[in-house]
């Protein structure tokens, strides 16, 4: 427990270090500010993944609503291009012509969502069914380790930092009682 | 397998995606960014230009082939100037192709090479 307090006061010095200096000028900020910071404790390494998703554009509404029944509802998502080991598209090469007319990237959308580990399983396979065409070019999925996630509004580290609040849900409109979702209880009991 | 952010200049992408093309590394996501880097972006006369634009390629490639990348990378994006970029590397702990349903596997290292 002393371990904690001692943390907790490092990040309030580190806060306040950063705060004086920036009311300071901006061109004096020392390095060794940096030094304030402690490492987040062993225990804070709770499994936090992140998942990375590379799918076709007009896929992704389907994949938004059907991630959301797992009650994943947070996510970063951005356009982006790509290509994969096909190298874009190309078209067979006219009679004559050395090479095929191309599109050399294609464009993708990327998401990214952080999730407990728990739940990697569960979205991993909602992608896949909701973004599975058969075809080339239905993307890849990417599993990441995450060390810690805070929420900044009230400094909340690891997994709480993920879960809602009981208030915001009311807000939401979704009420629920445990932190599990029903497919995640399904799932454990199988 | 890894990841690979490598945050390089958007007039040095063309080189860079032939250099790990070269390399036998041809999947990649590109992205625009804005960012600066230790020398707070750059100044002209008066004015300090401190959010440059940037491309950022993500490539994920096999343990083995890490060194490679980082090293076409380097052939590509290089010119000894302050923005020059630079490349972060992070693990993956799977992979999975959406078209196959599929965890790819990392293809073992063989015995005594």
């Amino acid at each position: 427990m002393s371990g904690q307090r001692n943390e907790r006061l490092d990040e309030e010095k580190l806060r306040l270090a950063i705060r004086q200096e920036m009311g300071a000028q901006p061109s004096s900020v020392r390095p060794g500010l940096l030094r304030l910071w402690s490492s987040p404790p062993a225990d804070r390494a709770i499994q936090l993944k992140e998942v990375v998703a590379i799918i076709r554009p007009q896929r992704w509404s389907h994949t938004k609503l059907r991630v959301q029944r797992l009650r994943v509802q947070a996510f970063t998502q951005t356009r982006v291009l790509g290509r994969g080991r096909e190298r874009g598209l190309r078209y067979l090469p006219r009679r004559g012509a050395a090479h095929g007319m191309g599109v050399r990237y294609l464009p993708k959308r990327m998401i990214s969502w952080i999730v407990e580990a728990a739940q990697v399983e569960l979205l991993v396979n909602a992608i896949i069914e909701t973004n599975q065409t058969g075809q080339l070019g239905d993307g890849k999925i990417f599993v990441l380790p995450v060390e810690d996630a805070v929420r900044i509004r009230t400094n909340e580290h690891g997994v709480e930092a993920l879960r809602t609040e009981a208030a915001f849900e009311m807000v939401l409109g979704t009420t629920r009682t445990s932190t599990t979702t029903p497919e995640l209880e399904h799932a454990s009991r199988q | 397998m890894k990841l690979l952010r490598a945050i390089i200049r958007p007039e040095r992408e063309e080189q860079v995606v032939e250099a790990l093309e070269v390399a036998g590394i041809v999947s990649l996501t590109k992205m625009d960014v804005l960012g600066r880097g230790q020398q707070r972006g750059i100044q002209v006369g008066a004015t300090v230009y401190d959010e440059l634009p940037k491309v950022q390629l993500m490539i994920v490639v096999e343990d083995v082939k890490v060194d490679t990348a980082v090293a076409a990378i380097d052939v590509g994006a290089k010119t000894g100037q302050p923005g020059d970029g630079k490349v972060f590397i992070s693990s993956v702990e799977a992979v999975y192709t959406i078209r196959t349903g599929q965890k790819v596997t990392e293809t073992p290292i063989p015995q005594g090479a």
